[in-house]
């Protein structure tokens, strides 16, 4: 990934990485070394050493070159993201940096675009040629806005921004095609959600939620209460099937990904979950969850009394609702998504990355903003003031990255049983998927019958 | 069986009074002709009859059965529209029957017979499967009357259907309606604008002026005996020629024109007032060449002719008059520019009170009323 | 004579110095009174080239090519192998069924309670001022944003709080549809919610249908003898029948390329069973990016709407009838 071409350029942005270090009051190299510490071997530390020797050799020849490029005029740096907990006070220190250090009087747009409608719109505007200069990305999605052939790359930058401290399910998405294409920003866990009252009141105890699938229906059977509360209740789509397949021990792909694995046999138990929920144990709603946009407000509303598996991002659309934290965490129960009996429990991760366009009017700029965003110290900061977990292993153990993270040991716990998705074949292996099991919520198809046929045509199109 | 008696009735649209307070009665087989200006409420009065309008006040009833609140399509009417208001989509054939397919308890093969034989009245059975849009005006009145009379209503409303049709077919439509409606011995009311097409069909005409009824009678009556001033200018043609003046019980009547044009007529009238407004037909003013003496002469040139087939129209402009018009045989030899004396004859005088317009009953003077008179002066 | 031959020839040789001038305008205004009929139509013209022939061959064109949205300038000729793929495509019949019950259940619904509305608030039976109120109260919906149409309709088909549900429950229908929820009664949400769309616009049609109909032809039946039910069956309803006619191939047309309210009500769930060629269509292209597809879904899209325009003429007889 790296060249000597590449080398000689990347001391400009390491340059300026000092500069954005110094005013955070860390070092890049304190920086590289506390990551290098946390998380890699002794061999890095010696490349990261190395790299810093061209690093001052070039420096004079990159002020130049930033004066050519980047100097007087004004620049309006768009940043779009996810309708969530990031917003635009976060990012605009940076921008600040941004103006000392250049001539171009730099500002920020700042667009937020609801999560169901981001990556379409996108990947429209990125069509049209009218993409912005940043974007906070799924990373279920970088693989198609690689192929546009317009993300901007970090290959020279690697070392830099210590590239194995990110989890490693993270490394597979954002390294497409041997281009480092993203940085990863935050990640999250899927798990059970409950109704502590709705416990209380069945008479259950809600800080032992059930373990097994078996408890779990048994439970959810006695708080079944239709039609103001039903027993449990969740969206039938392949991302929230990954918790169960991953609990039965299964995967999406065989290793080398050429191949699905999901009609195999843990992939069927996973299925027959769903099965059972919707057609079996009738501890569900009357018909299944197949859009996901409203359901959050339902859960929360009280209209399911668990789900069995939601992402960590459900306290957004509980201030949303108008929860504070503290009601958050007393009316309701975050935990491990039940598994089977004899199993290991488990999570899917996922997260978002941040990618920037190659073809923006100032690339200078807006990598060097990328580089200072994905430093360790402003990873640390966002992950403690919108309350969303990091990616870097680094941070997982400093206590004010969890300050503002909602039921923080529970998902602590989670952490050691993540595992991710296939995110570069995902939209077909979700595509497929997501038709075949809610054609077994549906009960129109068994679960083992819809899962081959979803298989064979995965297998088509990998 | 089928009298139409109205009684008190008045309509009223928000401020307008369209008709006001009719009373009369329409008797059983009467062809009633409706007549008036434009606006005067005629159509007004012929849609309450057929129950396209309710009264505001007063009621109305077909035979012994009072109607006002039964609705159009229960009085068993019959409408014949101005603009035929035929069906675009259907057939002759199914225009005829339609009145009759509305009523459930026919039979098809009833219902053809009897638009067959509706056609064969009217002379139109081989236009039955055309089109109505490929029907000249004439046609369309035929079927428009067909699908009326098909039903053997109990009256028969005819709201001015000559009036979209050219002068010959109005002439010849006009014997026909009377002769068919005299065949159905149908009560009928027709309305009309036209006061000849009046005179010519109806058994008695109304003449209705701003809602109100001027005068109900046999033409004849109306023509001769105009019952106002309205009347007597509303009906014939061309207008009567009326006149101001003065009238004392001494003299009788003068016509006070500039100039020495005077004209007395030597009748003697009760009025409350001298002032009056005289009438006399172009028909009844007699006519002499040259000047000739006496009061009741007036002598002027002719201003001009109109030429009118079998008849000639003489018009004077005396200085200080109205127009007076004298009606001649085409043949005789009155030209423009002649000086000749007219004098108006006193039977065929009418005499109007100035302000109310009524009529007033004017005393024909034989000779011994006459020969009285001087004994008077 | 010279005069004639230059009367004939050049502009520049007519007449003497003083005429040529004069003769010189008359020629242009003639020349361009002659064409003016062209010249006012141009700009029109140009538009629909520019906004509406272009685009449709360039959609061809793109059919005929394999081309992911992010990067349209990668394109790989692979000829009629779009409509080959989607032909072959048992997923496609699907559509086209869901196409065929969701356009004509819309279209029926809408045309019929559109006219019939129009015919109760034409005749003066609500009075004219409640009519009024009425009839521009109805346009709301037709007024309304697809978007919102298609947020206020899940809202009002929510199976458990909504006031569709609430209304039925009320009437005592103790389990009420899952509407949108529900593979059996999605289409059935949507159908009604374009109806309520849709609705307004075939009002406002057959409104204006209705005021083409004499006044004098309604007092002919009513003297008649025709009932109220019976004028409206044997005088309004045919001489509608243009009107209806027209209504009834722009509401198809319409209703063939809604995917907008579908979108935000259901995304074409549950299980597809609400998904609609102009749906498929929009996910092919902004969700799997595949532009080529998508174009060739709209070609094919275009080819129905052409297809059930001449289905309509045949239908009522003719195009004399439609116009």
């Amino acid at each position: 990934m790296r060249d000597s071409d590449r080398s000689v350029r990347s001391p400009v942005d390491r340059r300026r990485f000092i500069t954005t270090a110094g005013v955070a009051g860390v070092t890049l190299l304190a920086g590289c070394g506390g990551g290098d510490s946390d998380g890699g071997g002794g061999q890095e530390t010696t490349e990261a050493a190395a790299d810093a020797e061209p690093a001052d050799q070039t420096d004079t020849e990159a002020a130049g070159g930033q004066t050519d490029t980047a100097s007087g005029g004004t620049f309006t740096l768009e940043y779009v993201d996810v309708d969530g907990d990031r917003a635009a006070e976060h990012f605009q220190p940076v921008i600040d940096e941004l103006n000392s250090e250049y001539d171009t009087q730099i500002s920020l747009n700042f667009r937020e675009i609801p999560y169901d409608n981001m990556k379409q719109q996108l990947l429209t505007r990125v069509g049209a040629g009218d993409e912005p200069d940043v974007a906070a990305i799924d990373q279920i999605w970088l693989g198609e806005f690689y192929q546009s052939g317009k993300l901007m790359t970090f290959n020279d930058v690697q070392d830099q921004v210590n590239f194995d401290d990110y989890f490693a399910g993270f490394q597979d998405a954002i390294v497409q095609d041997d281009d480092f294409v993203a940085f990863p920003i935050t990640t999250d866990v899927r798990g059970m959600y409950w109704h502590k009252s709705a416990f209380e009141d069945a008479g259950l105890d809600p800080d032992s939620p059930p373990e097994t699938w078996s408890a779990f229906y048994e439970a959810a059977a006695q708080l079944h209460n239709p039609p103001e509360t039903y027993g449990t209740g969740l969206i039938v789509a392949a991302g929230i099937y990954s918790v169960p397949l991953f609990g039965a021990g299964g995967q999406f792909l065989s290793d080398d990904g050429s191949a699905p694995t999901f009609q195999e046999e843990p992939g069927v138990q996973a299925a027959t979950v769903i099965d059972d929920i919707h057609n079996n144990e009738e501890i569900g709603p009357p018909e299944p969850v197949t859009g996901g946009s409203g359901f959050p407000q339902e859960f929360l509303n009280g209209q399911y009394a668990t789900t069995p598996v939601y992402g960590s991002w459900m306290d957004f659309f509980g201030r949303n609702e108008g929860f504070s934290n503290e009601e958050l965490l007393n009316q309701f129960g975050f935990g491990l998504t039940p598994h089977p009996e004899g199993s290991e429990p488990a999570t899917m991760n996922g997260g978002f990355g941040w990618a920037a366009f190659g073809t923006t009017e100032q690339p200078e700029i807006v990598k060097d903003f990328m580089i200072r965003i994905s430093d360790k110290e402003f990873n640390r900061k966002i992950a403690r003031e919108t309350g969303r977990i990091p990616t870097r292993q680094s941070l997982l153990d400093a206590d004010e990255v969890w300050e503002n993270i909602l039921w923080e040991e529970e998902i602590k716990g989670m952490l050691e049983y993540g595992s991710t998705r296939p995110v570069n074949n995902w939209s077909v292996v979700s595509e497929e998927l997501t038709p075949a099991l809610q054609a077994v919520a549906f009960d129109r198809q068994e679960p083992q019958e819809a899962l081959q046929q979803a298989a064979d045509a995965v297998s088509s199109q990998l | 069986m089928s009298t139409i008696r109205l009684d008190h009735v008045t309509k009223r649209f928000a401020e307008v009074t369209a008709v006001d307070d009719v009373h009369f009665e329409i008797e059983d087989g009467e062809l009633l002709v409706l007549v008036g200006p434009s606006g005067c409420g005629k159509t007004t009065l012929l849609r309450t009859i057929a129950g396209l309008e309710t009264p505001t006040e007063g009621d109305v009833s077909l035979g012994d059965r009072r109607v006002t609140d039964v609705p159009a399509r229960k009085r068993d009417v019959a409408l014949v529209f101005q603009s035929f208001a035929l069906f675009p989509h259907m057939t002759v054939r199914e225009n005829i029957s339609f009145n009759l397919r509305m009523q459930d308890n026919l039979a098809g093969d009833e219902i053809d017979e009897r638009v067959v034989e509706t056609a064969e009245m009217l002379d139109i059975e081989e236009l039955l499967d055309r089109a109505i849009s490929e029907l000249s005006g004439g046609q369309k009145q035929r079927v428009s009357l067909g699908r009326a009379i098909v039903t053997n209503p109990a009256a028969f409303m005819l709201d001015e259907p000559l009036a979209n049709l050219d002068a010959n077919l109005r002439d010849q439509m006009e014997t026909e309606i009377v002769r068919l409606q005299k065949r159905l011995d149908i009560t009928t009311v027709h309305v009309t604008h036209n006061q000849s097409e009046a005179m010519t069909m109806g058994d008695r005409i109304a003449v209705m002026n701003d809602g109100q009824i001027q005068q109900i009678g046999d033409p004849e009556e109306v023509f001769y005996e105009p019952a106002n001033r309205f009347i007597a200018e509303f009906i014939g043609s061309p207008t009567m020629n009326l006149l101001s003046a003065t009238h004392s019980r001494g003299t009788g009547i003068e016509i006070d024109g500039a100039d020495g044009h005077m004209l007395t007529i030597p009748v003697t009238v009760t009025a409350p007032r001298s002032r009056v407004t005289v009438g006399c037909r172009p028909e009844h003013v007699v006519v002499e060449h040259g000047r000739v003496s006496g009061s009741e002469w007036l002598t002027d040139e002719v201003a001009f002719t109109e030429f009118h087939g079998a008849s000639k129209y003489l018009f004077l402009e005396p200085e200080g008059l109205d127009q007076i018009v004298v009606h001649v045989d085409s043949n005789s030899d009155y030209e423009q520019g002649d000086l000749v004396s007219v004098r108006f004859s006193p039977a065929e005088v009418h005499v109007f009170d100035a302000e109310s317009g009524q009529r007033i009953e004017a005393d024909v003077p034989d000779d011994a009323e006459r020969s009285s008179e001087p004994v008077e002066r | 004579m010279s005069d004639d031959q230059s009367y004939l020839s050049t502009l520049d040789d007519i007449a003497g110095p003083e005429g040529q001038p004069m003769s010189r305008s008359e020629r242009l205004y003639e020349a361009v009174d002659s064409r003016l009929p062209y010249i006012m139509i141009a700009p029109v013209f140009l538009m629909v080239i520019g906004l509406i022939l272009y685009p449709a061959v360039w959609a061809f064109k793109l059919s005929l090519y394999e081309t992911q949205i992010v990067n349209l300038d990668d394109q790989t000729f692979v000829g009629l192998q779009h409509y080959v793929d989607i032909l072959t495509d048992p997923f496609f019949y699907k559509i086209m069924k869901n196409s065929a019950v969701f356009v004509g259940a819309s279209v029926i619904g809408q045309v019929a309670i559109g006219t019939a509305l129009a015919i109760l608030l034409d005749r003066s039976w609500l009075g004219d001022r409640i009519a009024r109120f009425f009839r521009a109260s109805y346009i709301l919906p037709w007024a309304t944003t697809a978007v919102i149409v298609g947020y206020s309709w899940t809202f009002m088909l929510n199976p458990r709080v909504g006031l569709v549900n609430e209304f039925l429950r009320f009437l005592g229908w103790a389990n009420p549809p899952a509407w949108i929820n529900s593979l059996e009664w999605a289409m059935a949400g949507v159908v009604i919610m374009n109806i309520w769309r849709g609705t307004p616009f075939s009002l406002i049609f057959q409104t204006s249908g209705l005021q083409s109909i004499q006044e004098t032809l309604y007092e002919a039946a009513n003297v008649g003898g025709a009932s109220t039910l019976q004028t409206v069956r044997h005088v309004t309803l045919p001489l509608l029948r243009p009107f209806i006619l027209m209504n009834l191939i722009l509401v198809t047309l319409f209703t063939f390329n809604v995917f907008g309210m579908i979108l935000v009500m259901t995304g074409g769930g549950p299980l597809n069973a609400t998904n609609v060629l102009a749906l498929y269509m929009y996910e092919m292209a902004f969700d799997l990016g595949n532009f080529g597809k998508a174009s060739a879904l709209a070609v094919l899209l275009f080819g129905f709407n052409v297809l059930t325009v001449a289905f309509y003429l045949k239908a009522f007889g003719g195009i004399k009838q439609a116009v």
